[in-house]
């Protein structure tokens, strides 16, 4: 391990590294960007403009001061800035459609008020976007610049792709983007979108001019060495149509929505299967054990309606609330937006596959696992989904909650169970007599020590707080 | 030429045209302009008048000024002060 002089030692960030003229830098934990010449040329044209302070008093733009002091380690620049923290990283292929569709809302909503400005971003990317609980945020402030006469919006293709292509084909076709995003680090090109669209998709709004035609233009113009962007100024192209383009697209976005019949849990926050008291046992387990000590961070896995992330939330900074239903985090997210939550963010993936290591070497966005220091994990009403259906032993189950890192509040429904009966209902007899309470106590002794039990009085649930070892 | 590389982006010929086509009229107008027959002929219903267009005349140089500086005096600039005031409520 490197020692505390080498920590401090500036570090750039896997996923910065595009723009020659801005380039952001991790260092003790906190957020530096250097510009270089023309970079802080654009900054401080940005920085004057009105758009820029309202922005960053609404919230809508991530909070940046001058560097002072400037940490070891970073190269000789024009100027470094520091970033306010975003409490936790997350990317497009983890946000429900309403969260990508904020977000693209937000982006959109900066370009329009910078245009006023004379100001426009460089890009277009969904990347551009990180979230304060259900707050979107616009984090690369080096992608504003100064319009030029003339020139057209550079980053209108990657808005294409990584916004407005994935949002039509879950609104029209329910096909889920996030599988998409994550597959294609760049997103979804106009051909694809086109390929999966229907015939009768392309009288909806937007689709023939985003989709249609630019996927067609694209195909035609593959083996031209013509730049069209070179004449664009004297055939008369003004700012005037960005703004008139980015209005539609304005208007477009803001009238998607995603119709989905109800998907197996949205119907779970009724919570039937509790007897009794049962579920106010287990509320005052968790947030007991929750409360042991104040949580930076705590992970709630298979959060569903949310429920305990609001619960444990007085005893955390933040609570990433994810499960593998889009739909269900989709509903969540709308919830806590409309409440202004700023210190939940709810995410999306399949926790028998969280989110690898992905674009440039693998690092350019972070794993899942191992993304930030955890302090608590809740896995409740999960392991038999992860076991049974997933069939994952029960050892692998608790080492991927150890991979998260800090102490885990764990619930285990008995094979008496009848949610878990449910499950087994389709599976060959015997293959799971290993799914056991004894195994998994077992199991879980192996990585955590368990400091507190509790079985819940309907007797087929047992609750578990276990403090990380070493 | 324009200075392209203050934007690092392929601008891509395509998205540059749709998006003048998008703006309605005006951007229709500057697309023919910068040689409709070449990017419009295969367009439903009006595709067709720009495959009868006589030939395009040979593309002109551009106007190819750099482009105005980006904010001059930056270095006069008190960033630090800008950016105290943008945060403070």
């Amino acid at each position: 391990m490197s020692d505390t002089a080498e920590d401090s030692r500036a570090q750039p960030d896997a996923g910065s590294f595009r723009d020659p003229l801005s380039r952001v830098y991790v260092a003790d934990g906190e957020i530096y960007r250097t510009l270089n010449e023309q970079g802080l040329a654009d900054f401080v044209a940005t920085a004057k403009a009105p758009f820029f302070k309202s922005a960053i008093q609404a919230g809508r733009l991530i909070g940046t001061r001058v560097a002072d002091p400037v940490p070891g380690g970073i190269p000789e620049s024009a100027q470094v800035l520091r970033h306010d923290l975003v409490p936790y990283v997350s990317y497009p292929y983890e946000w429900s459609f309403s969260m990508l569709r904020d977000a693209a809302l937000l982006h959109l909503d900066l370009i329009r008020d910078g245009l006023v400005d004379g100001i426009i971003t460089k890009d277009g990317s969904s990347y551009n976007v990180q979230w304060i609980g259900s707050r979107p945020v616009f984090i690369d402030v080096g992608s504003f610049e100064p319009t030029r006469d003339g020139e057209p919006w550079f980053g209108y293709r990657q808005f294409c792709r990584l916004f407005l292509y994935p949002l039509l084909l879950q609104a029209h076709r329910n096909l889920p983007f996030q599988d998409w995003l994550r597959g294609s680090v760049d997103g979804i090109t106009p051909e694809a979108c086109l390929a999966a669209l229907r015939r009768r998709d392309l009288a909806r709004r937007g689709v023939f001019s985003h989709v249609y035609v630019h996927a067609r233009l694209e195909q035609r113009l593959a083996d031209s060495d013509e730049v069209a962007a070179d004449k664009l100024k004297q055939s008369g192209f003004t700012t005037e149509l960005i703004t008139a383009n980015v209005d539609k697209l304005h208007r477009l976005i803001s009238g998607l929505r995603w119709k989905q019949a109800n998907s197996e849990w949205s119907g779970y926050s009724d919570r039937q299967h509790y007897t009794g008291d049962d579920l106010d046992q287990k509320r005052t387990f968790v947030v007991d054990a929750a409360a042991k000590q104040h949580r930076r961070i705590i992970v709630d896995l298979g959060c569903n309606d949310g429920e305990f992330s609001e619960a444990v939330l007085p005893h955390a900074d933040y609570v990433v609330a994810v499960d593998s239903d889009p739909l269900v985090v989709d509903l969540l997210y709308r919830r806590l937006s409309e409440k202004g939550e700023e210190r939940i963010l709810p995410l999306t993936m399949n926790l028998a596959d969280p989110s690898p290591g992905l674009g440039w070497r693998s690092i350019e966005r972070k794993p899942f696992l191992g993304r930030q220091p955890v302090d608590l994990v809740l896995a409740l009403a999960l392991v038999h989904h992860l076991s049974i259906s997933n069939n994952v032993p029960l050892t692998d189950v608790i080492a991927m909650f150890a991979d998260l890192g800090g102490d885990l509040v764990v619930e285990f429904p008995t094979p008496e169970d009848p949610k878990v009966q449910k499950l087994l209902r389709n599976k060959r007899a015997g293959l799971h007599d290993g799914y056991t309470r004894k195994n998994f106590e077992e199991a879980l002794a192996l990585e955590f020590d368990v400091a507190d039990t509790l079985q819940l009085d309907g007797g087929t649930r047992w609750l578990y707080f276990a403090t990380a070892r070493g | 030429m324009y200075p392209q590389l203050f934007a690092y982006l392929d601008a891509g010929s395509a998205s540059v045209i749709v998006q003048a086509l998008v703006g309605g009229v005006a951007g229709f107008v500057v697309v023919v302009k910068m040689g409709g027959r070449r990017f419009l002929s295969f367009l439903p219903f009006v595709g067709k008048k720009f495959r009868d267009d006589p030939i395009d005349h040979e593309p002109t140089g551009s106007n190819g000024s750099a482009g105005e500086d980006a904010a001059e005096g930056s270095d006069e600039t008190d960033l630090a002060a800008l950016l105290e005031d943008a945060a403070d409520s």
